[in-house]
């Protein structure tokens, strides 16, 4: 029994979605009424109200909901589920006026905020979603994961130069993680501005091992930047200005063809041929 | 008007990859061959269900793509897009530009 709870308190820890082995651990716990017991009952209730809504369990889920309002009556963060489970049925229109409720009653709550913004982004409006999604960075810019989901919704409208922004402001917060660099080197690729993109991809390089995307980035942006200089006429929008000497990359391109060849020599075999056509070409 | 004819596998495959990963926008690639005026969907090559609008991993992608598909004497006839919100069923502006970039690789080319 102890294990299950262990293992429930370490996926609260993870933040993982993981909805049906939740259910599966819990299910046991709460027939034979193991869990009032303890210290973290609520938690656990919560927890598995979350992951009954999302796996459609709703009768479950509204028996945890009144578990927690009658030992929590006046909470916010009770509250917040209930709009939860308005939004898990189909009520969109009643959630959306239980978390502006919260809002007015505390304007800084995080729980309200996320989940009206996340709430505008399931029914499509995007634009709002992003007006509310700014408006509480204004507050919590600390938030890179705010900014993250910020620059996923730009994206989604196409707004690469807004998006990268945000990927700025993540950076800044979490500038060791080389996803981030990642994500970022391909919006500059994407916006033409390759002089950065072949930094930020190098930079991916130097934080993670053999990082399949980042040498591919790499060998790409090399490729173009001298196809680009060898060109006569200047296309304006690809920014190459502050791109390395030839020199330089061609030893870049040639440590990414490399390194390439060294992930490939792992792969299967049609992956492998195709990969090294590739890289021939 | 083409006939379009889709095979079980090259269905599977693009519905299952959407399956897989319900809450984010996946795309990826038919490969195709013309027979008689009618068109086969032969097979499909799930791309990815991160960054969508992002491009060169998707250019590296198309290229590989072609030389596989050359070797099965096939050629890159759609591309399928489905995105996190399930009643978008409008194709969005950069799923239109990767589209319009598949052009260059071939004529004939579909997208879902």
């Amino acid at each position: 029994m102890s294990s299950s709870l262990h293992l429930l308190a370490d996926i609260r820890q993870s933040s993982e979605r993981r909805p049906f082995s939740v259910l599966q651990l819990a299910e046991p716990l709460l027939n034979t009424n193991s869990v009032s017991a303890t210290d973290d009952a609520y938690l656990v209730y919560e927890q598995v109200f979350i992951s009954a809504i999302d796996e459609r369990q709703i009768e479950l889920a509204k028996a945890l909901l009144l578990l927690l309002r009658k030992r929590f009556p006046a909470s916010l963060r009770v509250k917040r589920l209930y709009g939860m489970i308005n939004e898990a049925v189909g009520h969109p229109d009643e959630a959306q006026s239980i978390y502006t409720e919260m809002l007015a009653t505390d304007p800084t709550n995080v729980l309200a905020s996320k989940r009206l913004i996340a709430l505008l982004k399931a029914a499509g409006h995007t634009e709002e979603a992003v007006a509310q999604l700014v408006a509480y960075l204004d507050t919590h810019s600390n938030d890179f994961e705010a900014w993250l989901e910020l620059a996923h919704l730009y994206m989604r409208n196409h707004r690469l130069a807004q998006a990268s922004f945000c990927l700025e402001e993540v950076i800044l917060q979490q500038p060791a993680n080389h996803y981030f660099h990642l994500c970022y080197a391909e919006l500059c690729y994407s916006m033409g501005r390759l002089d950065l993109a072949l930094k930020e991809y190098l930079r991916v390089v130097e934080l993670s091992t053999d990082n399949l995307r980042a040498f591919y980035g790499v060998k790409l942006v090399a490729d173009r930047i001298r196809e680009l200089r060898a060109r006569s006429k200047k296309d304006p929008t690809l920014c190459i200005d502050d791109a390395p000497q030839p020199a330089t990359l061609d030893r870049l391109a040639q440590l990414a063809t490399e390194r390439l060849v060294a992930i490939y020599s792992r792969a299967n075999q049609v992956t492998k041929t195709t990969a090294e056509l590739w890289l021939s070409s | 008007m083409t006939e379009h004819i889709v095979s079980s596998q090259a269905y599977a495959k693009a519905v299952l990859h959407c399956a897989k990963y319900p809450w984010a926008t996946v795309h990826g690639l038919f490969l195709t061959e013309h027979q008689d005026g009618k068109t086969r969907y032969v097979d499909a090559i799930p791309l990815a269900h991160t960054w969508p609008q992002l491009t060169p991993m998707f250019d590296v992608a198309v290229q590989q793509a072609s030389i596989y598909a050359q070797s099965k004497q096939l050629s890159i006839g759609g591309y399928y897009v489905a995105y996190e919100d399930p009643t978008d069923v409008q194709l969005s502006a950069s799923s239109a530009l990767l589209a319009t970039a598949l052009l260059a690789a071939g004529d004939r080319v579909v997208a879902f």
